[in-house]
């Protein structure tokens, strides 16, 4: 006969008594306040075994056991609900501990590394572009509002750029989703953004600045690349997925989940935002390999930016080999990769493709 | 326990007891049951997740120890699967709508807003429902529409003239929240004195003018024109310590309001005694903190059972001998079953710092 030592209370106040449980022929019996109980095991019910925690005995009366005897709560109600019996089998050995953490750091890693873009990238691919548009449309009219100012480059300036753009095979496949605008940046200076929906800014201070128009059309097919290659809706789809998976992982952190998680979330945005830029990059090199340009053009129009940048920022220090080295371990912080390491890779890329 | 008179003004009063609140969980193995708990939860796909903060939960409530006997955790893994499925719901819709700044994701965002208030008092209900010590349940009685007054319509009446009003808006929300607590047939009161909260706030708001203010004329020394510049090293140095600062100064609150929700709290009128040191409290969550970035997250379990620990073992409740046994269960009227669920509130975690 199985016996064991429980706290018990009867529901109606806080009051607790010590008592003797016996276990009897699949029956709980214990005396409390020269009362008997009698309650038959299986209307009442065990709360799991939590690692050394005390487990409770609901009974059908309405009071509670508390014990600690968890060998003898275990035979008296031989049966446990599965998912607790298997969850604390493998929570109390530290080999399944040690197991648990290498899985789940080759899941999470993985996951975040290669799943989160794979999963992205495709459900980029399945959006239609109409939301896209609209939404794409209400940025640029939001830049326009505050930013943005009407182009002081001739009309025939502007003619020739837009005949070198419409020329680029993805415009020129679809003509009617491409627009190239003209704006004077101010505040945003020297610069050329793509939207997704296929709007295209140039502003005055770039185009001034670029030696030629073969340089510009260098720059206009990096943008192309960005909208054929979808890296709007891509970028959202992989910042939702890794914020989805992050608020699941540190959920329960409580009140400094936002400021963990806030910079691996950051920095691995940053770090897609870069590939993106790299992807562009390569777009640019193959459009302009196939019309016999030479890659040099992205080059340089990257080193004049540069210089623009530089210039406006007033630090005209050449930038020596330890600045550098300091420079390339800050990309991390960079949506976009240092210029010497774009300038490395275009280079790659020609290097590649030539024969 | 220990024992000791009253002052003999009053020798009619019952002999008052301090009942201390222990914390026995042990790092070790917690950890163990979280992160196979975390293993689990990813070969399921994220479905034994409601599982696994069920057993979290009841380990810590089960190590948690009011005059040596423990709290327990009532909900089913099932209620909180509901939960979390509209939790993930709620985040993606978000999440979309915020992307496609289209005029009804405004609209919806709207009404994502007016509905925290209703989620936050239906997560406090759920939570204290949920909570029983020695058999006798909490509850929070709070209702949804003070929820609204409480969370929406006060803080934005204190914010309209230059915040000025904010610290006496998160008073009455820390002293609603606890005076809407009952275990069993008692009452929590709390009435903290509103100065604490102005002192508090313009501290706060004196160091972050002070830290702007600064932050401007280091950028401006450094001469960028406003636009941060990241690839210099010294603002990526004065960015980090705005941040550490920030971050600092955050806990530092907290640790100040949580003191004074136990400090000036009664139940059914015998005092909440707490020994929290706000310096310490920051303390521990700055060091726990660290540890868990450094080892990525793998001594999150560890820090959760300091800072359970630290903060239990500072609290104590200052009653009669046998105030405890006359705390007597109330039992709420039985509802449908429908009816109980929306009465028991969902627990929809959203954590207002996500």
């Amino acid at each position: 006969m199985a016996q064991f030592q429980a706290y018990y209370s009867d529901g109606q106040s806080a009051q607790e008594r010590s008592v003797d449980v016996r276990v009897v022929d699949g029956h709980l019996v214990f005396n409390c306040e020269q009362q008997q109980f009698c309650h038959d095991v299986k209307s009442c019910i065990l709360s799991p075994k939590i690692g050394t925690t005390p487990q409770f005995i609901q009974l059908p009366c309405g009071g509670l056991l508390t014990s600690s005897e968890h060998s003898v709560l275990k035979q008296a109600f031989n049966k446990t609900p599965f998912v607790d019996s298997v969850s604390d089998r493998l929570e109390k050995h530290w080999r399944f501990a040690l197991l648990s953490v290498i899985f789940s750091l080759f899941i999470v890693v993985n996951f975040v590394k290669y799943g989160i873009p794979y999963f992205a990238d495709q459900a980029a691919t399945l959006v239609s572009s109409q939301i896209l548009d609209d939404a794409s449309h209400a940025s640029l009219q939001l830049l326009k509002d505050d930013l943005l100012t009407d182009s002081e480059i001739t009309l025939e300036r502007q003619q020739q750029i837009a005949e070198l753009f419409y020329q680029l095979p993805a415009v020129e496949a679809h003509s009617n989703s491409y627009r190239l605008h003209f704006y004077k940046g101010n505040e945003l200076k020297a610069n050329a953004f793509a939207l997704p929906s296929g709007d295209i800014v140039l502003t005055d201070e770039l185009v001034t600045n670029m030696p030629s128009n073969m340089h510009i059309l260098a720059i206009l097919a990096h943008e192309v690349g960005h909208v054929e290659q979808k890296h709007g809706l891509r970028n959202f789809f992989r910042q939702a997925g890794l914020f989805i998976v992050f608020s699941v992982l540190l959920g329960d952190i409580g009140d400094i989940s936002g400021s963990l998680t806030g910079l691996p979330m950051a920095l691995l945005q940053l770090d897609f935002s870069r590939e993106f830029e790299y992807e562009a990059d390569q777009y640019s090199v193959e459009v302009l390999q196939a019309r016999d340009l030479s890659p040099k053009l992205l080059i340089e129009s990257f080193q004049r930016l540069e210089e623009i940048h530089l210039h406006d920022e007033g630090t005209h220090e050449q930038t020596d080999s330890k600045s550098a080295h300091s420079a390339n371990a800050l990309e991390i912080f960079m949506t976009h990769p240092l210029t010497e390491n774009r300038i490395k890779n275009i280079e790659r890329l020609a290097a590649e493709s030539q024969p | 326990m220990e024992n000791h008179n009253t002052d003999a003004s009053s020798q009619d009063e019952a002999i008052l007891t301090t009942t201390h609140f222990q914390f026995t969980g042990k790092a070790g193995e917690f950890f163990r049951i979280w992160i196979v708990n975390f293993a689990l939860t990813i070969v399921t796909l994220g479905i034994y997740s409601a599982w696994a903060k069920v057993r979290q939960q009841q380990y810590f409530y089960g190590n948690t120890l009011f005059g040596g006997k423990p709290f327990q955790y009532l909900a089913t893994p099932m209620q909180i699967l509901i939960g979390r499925l509209i939790t993930a719901g709620l985040l993606i819709a978000f999440f979309l709508l915020n992307y496609l700044q289209s005029p009804a994701a405004g609209f919806l965002i709207l009404a994502f807003v007016l509905a925290m208030p209703a989620l936050f008092v239906s997560s406090l209900r759920f939570n204290y429902r949920n909570t029983a010590h020695r058999n006798v349940k909490f509850a929070f009685t709070g209702s949804i529409a003070q929820g609204y007054w409480y969370f929406l319509i006060l803080p934005v009446l204190c914010s309209l003239p230059l915040f000025l009003f904010m610290p006496y808006a998160i008073r009455q929300q820390r002293a609603f929240i606890v005076n809407h607590i009952k275990w069993g047939d008692k009452e929590f009161t709390c009435e903290p004195p509103i100065k604490n909260y102005y002192i508090l706030f313009l501290s706060m708001y004196v160091a972050m003018g002070v830290m702007v203010g600064g932050m401007f004329a280091v950028t401006k020394s450094l001469g960028a024109g406003g636009q941060p510049d990241m690839t210099n090293p010294a603002f990526v140095l004065v960015f980090l310590m705005m941040y550490l600062a920030m971050f600092y100064i955050g806990i530092a609150v907290k640790a100040y309001l949580f003191k004074w929700s136990l400090q000036y709290s009664k139940l059914a009128g015998h005092q909440v005694i707490t020994q929290l040191k706000p310096s310490r409290y920051v303390f521990v969550a700055v060091t726990n903190f660290l540890a868990i970035g450094l080892t990525l997250g793998l001594m999150l379990p560890w820090a959760k059972i300091r800072m359970a620990r630290f903060l239990l073992e500072t609290s104590a409740l200052e009653a009669p001998a046998n105030f405890i046994s006359e705390v007597e269960a109330t039992h709420q009227k039985e509802n449908s079953a429908i009816g109980q669920e929306v009465a028991d509130g969902l627990d929809v975690e959203i954590g207002f710092g996500l």
